[in-house]
């Protein structure tokens, strides 16, 4: 009885939790506040929302803050309709997370529509929350139509709709279990603040500050990040307004978001509250609300030596899930496992078999026509194999009954259509082990993503009967494999588009030992630029890369990849086997003219053409680009550069500077590239760009082949990148074994039948 | 100085061995890399374009090597890609035609190896002359086999075999006749005892009148072998010298051989080509005789010569003079299998005797009129191969050095052809008839690796065998021979002990044309390959997405079908009635009127072709006949005595022909010796088989050859079409 009341009143508390969240919880009411975002904000792609047929559903998620309280969300719908439409029979319906929101009617007339209605913070939740437009579209009263009528479309425009949440901001929960919540405030791009406690700037906190970033970014995913870099100095609170137990002593003025202090004891011993630096006995990692900005914090990473507030950022990078449930906590040491056979997460292995459920697959049904269901694969980027290496899908796949036998699977490789899978089966299916063979090369180095699009038509079709459409199903099964083949390991350097995509040669593998990360100054802007950098290379391994080297000295001797990032390049002999010189004087390429080589058709091409009347598209001309080099003393001005070239000193190694004017700010330069689209455009080993996403790119410098690990492979690609130099070493072994055997006969000859006397041919 | 030079020679000789494993391994490790199939093309058509250069210097040694090396080159890239990227499993049956498909080419492979490592040095081996001192000349025994080939052919070699230029005091000449056994001539068949008893009778007086020495024995044990071996018991020469009994010797045959076994006591053998006054019937039904070099010269010419190199050329069972000695220390001639003269060679190379291989003609043989006969005779040999392969297996010999085992192995794996040939015939059909996919590869990688490798095939062939044998002729020899001989082959290999030796009939007589009794099984074929010649015109229309495929493939199915029609022009067998062939040849001699041994009359004549039965020659003038009490003669001047020599001859027929009048003559014989000095004069100058193998080692080029082949294969094959319309379906 005793155990039923004790229950059954933990209950009702629970209840009454659940029910009155505002009460079971201090919130600090701040100033309302608000934030607009336009729809496409939260799409994949830049693009109206396109609803068709007679009726189509579209679906986007987007996120509300957990250290906000929602007041209310606000959609200034702009949409566009069918003037063919009929209004008695044509709507758009609103939902949020599956809750009825609005409906409006689909007027032919007043086919340009804009509506702003408020949508009640009660069906909004912290976290992801789906935006549903369903439309259901007629041109005619009778029930007889063409259910996919050219005419039955509404668009709703992604750019100027605009969703606006009101919102009052909560403190920060202090709980370390708390930080992957609180370093995604889900109100747009994150901004983070490093705090250094002293003036100078050590080798030490560069490396500090780079792998935290690291923390910050894997923690984010695709959010965008903009790091500020601080130096912080003891604040004396003004009676008047110093709070009670005031934790730092830092001047709320500078502290305009989250931040991270990073520092020995003794570097924020006058930043720090005494109860907070007696806590730091160790590698310590402490989470503290600021002291005026409740619903922001600052992450104190610190130890009583540099060793320990190493291992205490180390930490801070690694401890990405739910514990420890704590203010502050002590790292006593981290147990790294042994180096061999490590790969970063999902990363494939040449040879290798995987389940899709491997690389985050789940069974999936995609239902009606056009559905998709995607698996993404994340290849290494000096992946090299020979041209009939093939990856193999082993899929194991459902379909319904009754589909009309025109129906397929398309298989598409980055979009691009690759294979097609067709459903012929009237009675439906289920495929064991259906294979597919993809050209490994299809593949590209880093992200590849491979999509199943289902092009479903039902059996019965017509304007006046009614078609089923639920049977349209198809299964892609989990346990379906891919297999890749043996390859090597070599790629062409340089290359912007395989840092863009894989981040080589910078990092390879989650490793970046092979990397000097060095500063052409030490300004705030030069060492955000570098984190924000580092960042972005882990966000290719998905782990943090703890033996990268950071510094403002020359390169290592260990190190073959040099990145040189800096506002301030007086150091022009740095440059000078670099494809843009900068200097006193610069020196740029420009294009000119273009070498003109005849298109030569190959033997092969010619049999095709002309015995098997194939019809063969003329071939192009082959024209190289020719530039011409010009040196002055106009130089980048507000603009940006990024190239890479060769290193002079070390072999097989590669420099990469990442470059603007004095006067400029790289970092800003930095985050333009990175959030603005810039960043996939980049190729060949220059790349110049301006805050208006403005950029130029192109290749001037000479390559060169890496990947020691193959040398037959290796050998395989130069000889198919050079066959004059194939045919040169072939016919040479041929004549030299020739002479060889040649002599060798006559020795023969000579031994056994030394006395024969021969006639003349 | 020398010495100094001596020692960098030998320091260049002692790193050659290592360099060539490095150069090899560097190369088969290139071989190795799948480089882009552009690259691919673009090396392939550089060596090509090499070897095409490389055909104007082929009597260069070293020009030779580095044409046999590109070309392996290029077969290698073919086989490395075929094992690594070409076989697939698409579906069971799919799967057995690849497999098979992929054994045939496996066989065309090793066997492109085997060769070019035989004929990568042929020898051209000059004879050795005997010393003046005729006291040193060994003694020598002329052995003639028979068995039941007719006196009258028998007679021509026996005559020609006392012609032969060699101290008769040194020479003995045996008729081992195996026609006269007791077994035989005790028959329980009345007609075959009569017949024997005759013949024996026959043989007798000829060989006493002769002064040859007829041997008979008990019992017809291991044929050829086990006659030759009874007769070892009666011989007691230094040397034999061993005669078919069509094979009438030049009357040099000894002097050119039995040289090499004064100057070396460890050779066995001095073999000598066999050479044919009448073509093969496949020769003959297509109209090639003497227009194309026989099928045989490729064996004689070159390969006999290129395994002299190494050591290696074996006995031919005739044409050939053996060491008696050696001969003995191996128990007499083998007769485990059938061919008892390459596994006594094989045994006398293993015990490290030597062998001599000089290409020069000795003897002038018959070949079987018939494809029935001619199938009877390369049974045997494919039969005696193929056991010899099994029971006498050179990898397993011991005694051996690699390239004599090497080389063993070439001539008995050649044998194994008729299992690819049909293979390679039927493979078209499986794709467009049954939609096998036996061959997984694209058209670019077919135009860079396939065609490279077929064109390398047939230029290597046209380099080293261009004089040889023209472009096809072995495709059609090959088909021919394969429908048969693989269950001749097959026979051996399910009981190697099986075969029995076969005498391949010689000297028929053919009344009239007819169609081969053998050709059923080529219509099959013909009617399968003409489906699907057909099916793939049909897909080649209507399926453009594999156009390059099915073109490909038809192309193959439509080369297939021509080779057969050149089969099928074969197996038409024409008339006829000659018994005694024509030698062409071109002799000065005169027309004699004599009376009473005195010269009345004598008028310049050329002789155009000669024959045991008379001659054509042809003349400016009319020549006078002779009048009652007088006689015709044609008078020729002996090349070797330069005396002059008179034939008695009648006139058959004349005819003018253009400006110039055409005689036949017949030879007016009246009594033995008559017989043998018209065999003299016929057979017994062997420089004039060396004119008529020169004139037919014409080389007209790899694209007009393959003109004339493609040309002849329809003529006849559409003759015997034509025949069988006519006799079966117009009659």
């Amino acid at each position: 009885m005793q155990i039923l009341f004790r229950n059954g009143l933990s209950l009702l508390v629970i209840l009454i939790g659940y029910s009155f969240p505002a009460a079971s919880k201090t919130i600090h009411q701040s100033t309302l506040l608000s934030q607009s975002w336009p729809i496409n904000h939260f799409m994949t792609s830049n693009e109206p929302v396109l609803l068709n047929n007679a009726s189509n559903t579209y679906s986007l998620s987007f996120p509300v803050s957990d250290r906000v309280m929602p007041v209310s969300l606000h959609l200034n719908l702009h949409l566009y309709n069918s003037n063919k439409l009929k209004a008695t029979r044509s709507q758009l319906v609103i939902y949020i997370n599956d809750f009825y929101v609005k409906q409006f009617t689909l007027d032919p007339i007043n086919s340009t529509q804009k509506v702003k209605f408020a949508i009640a913070p009660e069906y909004l939740v912290n976290g992801y929350n789906r935006l549903t437009f369903k439309v259901a579209q007629h041109y005619t009263d009778e029930q007889c139509e063409d259910w996919a009528a050219p005419e039955l479309w509404t668009q709703i425009d992604s750019v100027k709709t605009i969703l606006t949440l009101h919102y009052r901001t909560k403190k920060v929960q202090t709980s370390l279990a708390q930080l992957n919540t609180l370093l995604n405030d889900r109100l747009g791009d994150y901004n983070i603040s490093f705090l250094r406690a002293g003036k100078a700037i050590t080798n030490e906190y560069l490396y500090w500050g780079a792998v935290a970033a690291q923390g910050v970014k894997l923690r984010l995913g695709y959010v965008p990040m903009h790091i500020e870099e601080q130096w912080v100095t003891p604040y004396q609170w003004p009676i008047e307004t110093k709070p009670v137990n005031a934790n730092f002593n830092i001047d709320p003025e500078i502290l305009k978001q989250d931040a991270i202090l990073l520092g020995t004891r003794q570097q924020l011993k006058n930043l720090l509250a005494p109860e907070i630096l007696a806590e730091i006995k160790g590698a310590y990692l402490g989470l503290f609300q600021q002291d005026i900005k409740k619903q922001n914090f600052i992450l104190v990473i610190s130890g009583l030596n540099e060793q320990q507030v190493s291992k205490a950022v180390k930490a801070f990078s690694l401890m990405r899930n739910q514990f420890p449930d704590s203010q502050q906590t002590i790292i006593k040491d981290i147990n790294f496992p042994p180096k061999e056979d490590l790969v970063p997460w999902r990363t494939i292995v040449s040879g290798q078999n995987y389940l899709f459920s491997q690389l985050g697959f789940i069974t999936q049904v995609m239902n009606g026509s056009h559905e998709r269901v995607k698996l993404n694969i994340t290849l290494p980027a000096d992946m090299y194999a020979t041209e009939n290496a093939m990856v193999t899908l082993h899929l194991n796949l459902a379909y319904g009954a009754a589909i009309r036998k025109d129906s397929v699977i398309n298989v598409l490789l980055n979009g691009v259509f690759n294979h097609a899978i067709r459903l012929k089966e009237i009675d439906g299916a289920h495929y064991e082990d259906y294979q597919i063979q993809i050209p490994l090369r299809d593949f590209n180095p880093g992200l590849n993503t491979l999509t199943f699009d289902s092009v479903l038509t039902p059996s019965e079709y017509g304007k006046c009967t009614f078609v089923q459409r639920r049977n349209l199903k198809v299964t892609l099964y989990a346990d379906s494999k891919i297999s890749f083949p043996k390859a090597g390991q070599a790629a062409s350097l340089p290359d912007l588009k395989l840092l863009r995509t894989t981040g080589y040669p910078f990092v390879k593998n989650g490793k970046a030992d092979n990397t000097y990360i060095q500063l052409l100054n030490h300004s705030p802007d030069t060492i955000q630029t570098a984190w924000h950098f580092i960042a972005r290379l882990a966000e290719f391994s998905q782990t943090p890369l703890f033996d990268i080297e950071i510094g403002l000295d020359e390169q290592k001797e260990n190190r073959r990849n040099l990145v040189i990032i800096g506002n301030d390049f007086n150091h022009a002999d740095m440059f000078t086997d670099a494809p843009v010189s900068l200097g006193q004087w610069n020196r740029f390429s420009y294009q000119y003219k273009e070498t003109y080589h005849k298109p030569e058709e190959s033997w092969f091409r010619w049999v095709e053409r002309v015995v098997f009347k194939d019809n063969i598209l003329p071939l192009e001309s082959i024209d190289k680009p020719k530039n011409i080099e010009i040196n002055q003393s106009g130089g980048l001005g507000k603009q940006f550069l990024l190239m890479s070239y060769p290193s002079k000193n070390k072999k097989d190694g590669t420099v990469l500077a990442l470059l603007a004017e004095k006067e400029n700010s790289l970092y800003s330069g930095f985050t333009t590239l990175l959030f603005s689209g810039l960043w996939d455009q980049m190729w060949g080993d220059v790349f110049i760009w301006d805050r208006h996403k403005k950029f130029y790119s192109t290749r001037e410098g000479d390559t060169f082949v890496v990947g020691h690990d193959n040398p037959k492979l290796n050998l395989i690609m130069h000889f198919s990148r050079h066959p004059w130099q194939w045919t040169l070493i072939i016919v040479s072994l041929l004549v030299l074994a020739s002479g060889v055997i040649y002599k060798l006969l006559v020795r023969y000859k000579q031994r056994v039948h030394p006395h024969v006397e021969e006639d003349v041919e | 100085m020398n010495f100094i030079v001596h020692q960098g020679s030998q320091a260049i000789n002692s790193i050659l061995l290592p360099l060539f494993f490095i150069l090899s391994g560097s190369l088969l490790y290139l071989v190795n890399l799948r480089i882009d199939v552009y690259g691919q093309a673009f090396v392939t058509l550089a060596l090509l374009v090499s070897l095409q250069l490389l055909r104007n210097f082929k009597y260069h040694a070293f020009v030779r090597v580095l044409f046999i090396a590109i070309s392996s080159f290029l077969v290698l890239r073919y086989f490395f890609w075929r094992i690594n990227y070409t076989l697939s499993y698409h579906d069971f049956w799919s799967f057995i035609g690849t497999i098979v498909l992929f054994l045939a080419e496996l066989y065309g492979v090793l066997m492109f190896f085997f060769s070019a490592f035989v004929n990568i040095r042929p020898l051209r081996r000059k004879s050795i002359p005997l010393p003046a001192d005729k006291s040193l000349w060994p003694t020598i025994d002329i052995i003639i086999p028979s068995y039941d080939e007719p006196v009258e052919l028998v007679k021509i070699t026996l005559a020609a075999a006392t012609n032969i230029d060699y101290p008769t005091d040194k020479l003995k000449i045996y008729l081992l006749d195996d026609g006269g056994t007791t077994q035989k001539l005790t028959t329980n068949n009345e007609e075959i005892r009569q017949a024997a008893h005759r013949r024996v009778n026959e043989f007798k007086q000829l060989c006493a009148a002769l002064n040859v020495g007829y041997l008979s024995r008990e019992r017809n044990i291991n044929a050829k072998a086990g006659n030759m071996n009874a007769a070892l018991k009666h011989i007691h020469g230094q040397l034999i010298l061993v005669l078919d009994a069509d094979h009438a010797p030049a009357a040099d045959i000894l002097t050119k051989t039995v040289g090499s076994f004064v100057q070396d006591d460890k050779v066995f053998l001095v073999q000598t080509p066999h050479f044919f006054l009448n073509p093969d019937p496949i020769e003959k039904n297509l109209g090639l005789f003497h227009r194309m070099p026989s099928e045989n010269l490729m064996f004689y010419r070159s390969i006999q010569r290129g395994l002299d190199f190494w050591q290696s050329s074996f006995f031919c069972g005739s044409a050939a003079v053996l060491r008696r000695k050696a001969i003995d220390e191996v128990g007499g001639f083998s007769g485990v299998t059938i061919t008892e003269d390459s596994e006594t060679a094989l045994k006398l190379h293993s015990l490290g005797w030597k062998s001599h291989y000089i290409f020069y003609p000795l003897i002038a043989g018959l070949q079987p009129e018939t494809f029935n006969s001619f199938m009877i005779q390369r049974m045997r040999w494919a039969q005696g191969m193929v056991q010899n392969f099994i029971l006498n297996n050179p990898l397993r010999m011991p005694g051996l050095r690699m390239e004599q085992r090497l080389s063993y192995l070439s001539n008995m794996i050649f044998w194994f052809f008729p299992f690819a040939r049909l293979v390679f015939l039927t493979a078209p059909g499986l794709y467009l008839c049954f939609n096998l996919k036996i061959y997984n590869a694209n058209m670019e990688e077919f135009i860079s690796y396939t065609v490279p490798y077929l064109l390398a095939l047939m230029l290597i062939s046209h380099f080293l065998f261009g004089k040889d044998r023209w472009v096809f002729v072995s495709e059609i020899y090959e088909t021919m021979q394969s429908l048969f001989s693989v269950r001749a082959v097959w026979a051996v290999l399910k009981n190697p002990h099986q075969p029995q030796f076969a005498v391949t009939p010689k000297m028929e007589t053919l009344e009239k044309d007819f169609i081969s009794p053998l050709s059923r099984p080529f219509y099959g074929l013909i009617v399968f390959t003409v489906v699907t010649v057909a099916i793939g015109i049909w897909r080649f229309w209507i399926d453009p997405d594999h156009r390059s495929l099915t073109g490909i493939t038809l192309f193959w199915a439509i080369f297939n079908l021509l080779v057969l029609l050149a089969a099928l022009g074969a197996l038409y067998e024409h008339r006829q009635r000659r018994v005694s062939p024509r030698i062409p040849v071109n002799i000065h001699a005169f027309w004699v009127i004599k009376s009473c041994n005195k010269i009345i009359q004598r008028w310049p004549v050329t002789i155009k072709d000669l024959s045991m039965g008379g001659m054509s020659l042809i003349s400016q003038r009319e020549l006078p006949e002779a009048n009652q009490g007088q006689c015709s003669f044609i008078e020729v001047v002996d090349t070797r005595s330069q005396k002059k020599e008179y034939y008695p001859v009648s006139r058959v027929t004349h005819f003018r022909q253009g400006e110039h009048l055409i005689h036949g003559l017949k030879f007016n014989c009246s009594g033995l010796n008559e017989f043998v000095k018209i065999v003299r004069f016929v057979h017994g100058d062997s420089s004039r088989w060396i004119l008529i193998q020169e004139s037919e080692s014409n080389n007209p080029g790899l694209l007009k050859t393959m003109i004339i082949m493609i040309r002849t294969g329809f003529y006849y094959g559409l003759s015997h079409i034509k025949y069988i319309v006519n006799s079966y379906f117009l009659r």
